[in-house]
């Protein structure tokens, strides 16, 4: 004989107990004993709770502190990133953003030692990743941005963020994906582009 | 600076229900959100206070709730009901803390208002020492079961309720539910449990 399931007993506990689950606990010892002993356990619980209530002034002062902190929020939160926020600064953030990748990429190659020259070795086709590492400055720039995000609305559009997450996403490239950004940097910081 | 009393200036907003009251919110009336807490406050205060067991914490608990509602009142949907959202940031803030407090410890009689005048002495006293055994034990289920556990009892939420405000389902609310109460005996012991009929 098949028991009743933790779902099936919760069910039976609270009065909703399909008619199967009622037939089944008339004629299982089992069941019977353990929904005797939940019903216990739940009484018990009930007994047990106790919140006293505070002063009658509690209220009215709760309310006024809550009042003022919302005020006080209210005056300095500025979702800064959102661009329907601040619709008039979208495209010079948006420069901005581009020409900061720029002059990091500028400076990443301009701090880079040139290669030693080829050798027998190295003259052949290589697939090794180029020198791109998590402390890259055009990357930290990434992160540093990253970093300025609001965590509630990048939740809300689905972006999960921790902290660290920016260097983790950095860690987490592909070679593929490595190359490519660096393509992307390089080229952003060619004189005209 | 703290007002002195929160007075709602627009007497045609207590009319409001609580999805126009969200919406006034939105637009910029202040007041609207005044009403809200006064309408909400009282249940969550009694949240807060039977996770963290103090008037205290519990008052600073809710004033965070309500903190973190404001801020987040333009992602309610409007999909469960605003007390169910305002539960659901509750038990996040309460389990937050809880996690980084030490569950609180009692001593008999800090909780001693019921009528209890139909009971003996010996019998108060016994009453009261399981119901601060019982608390004891409830502050150290696990998160989720604690939580469906304190929503299902205290606050008489259905499941479909709980399971909204925990994110979880239904299926998983009852299991928390019969688990909670399973883990409630064994913290118990063998003592309390065998003198309460249980096997």
């Amino acid at each position: 004989m098949r028991h009743l399931t933790a779902e099936q007993l919760v069910d039976a506990l609270e009065g909703a107990g399909a008619p199967a689950s009622d037939a089944h606990l008339r004629s299982c010892d089992v069941c019977r004993r353990q929904l005797a002993e939940l019903e216990a356990l739940r009484a018990m619980a009930a007994d047990a709770d106790d919140v006293p209530e505070p002063s009658p002034l509690f209220w009215d002062h709760q309310s006024a502190r809550i009042h003022d902190a919302v005020a006080a929020d209210g005056e300095v939160r500025i979702v800064w990133w959102r661009p329907s926020a601040w619709p008039w600064l979208a495209m010079p953030t948006a420069a901005a953003l581009v020409l900061a990748f720029a002059l990091a990429g500028v400076l990443t190659s301009r701090l880079t030692p040139s290669p030693p020259p080829p050798t027998a070795s190295a003259a052949a086709p290589s697939t090794a990743t180029p020198a791109l590492t998590a402390d890259d400055a055009s990357l930290s720039l990434v992160a540093d941005l990253a970093s300025q995000m609001d965590w509630d609305d990048a939740s809300e559009i689905g972006v999960p963020l921790h902290a660290g997450a920016a260097d983790e996403a950095i860690d987490n490239l592909s070679a593929g994906e490595r190359r490519e950004l660096q393509r992307l940097l390089q080229e952003l910081a060619r004189p005209g582009a | 600076m703290t007002s002195s009393r929160v007075s709602v200036a627009d007497p045609a907003l207590e009319q409001l229900d609580e999805a126009a009251l969200v919406d006034a919110c939105l637009s910029g009336h202040a007041d609207a959100f005044d009403l809200l807490v006064r309408r909400h406050q009282r249940h969550v205060y009694q949240l807060c206070y039977r996770f963290v067991g103090n008037h205290e914490d519990a008052s600073d608990l809710s004033q965070e709730v309500f903190l973190r509602a404001y801020r987040g009142l333009r992602r309610f949907r409007g999909r469960a009901s605003l007390g169910t959202w305002l539960y659901r940031i509750g038990v996040n803030v309460c389990l937050n803390r809880v996690s980084v407090k030490t569950p609180p410890t009692e001593t008999i009689g800090t909780h001693e208002h019921e009528d209890t005048r139909a009971e003996s002495a010996p019998e108060r006293l016994l009453r009261a020492e399981r119901a601060v055994r019982v608390r004891a034990a409830i502050a150290r289920l696990p998160r989720k079961q604690r939580a469906t556990l304190i929503l299902r009892m205290y606050h008489e939420m259905s499941h479909q309720e709980i399971a909204e405000a925990l994110g979880s389902s239904v299926g998983a609310v009852k299991a928390n539910f019969f688990h909670a109460l399973g883990n409630l005996k064994k913290l118990l012991g063998p003592g309390l449990a065998e003198r309460e009929g249980l096997h």
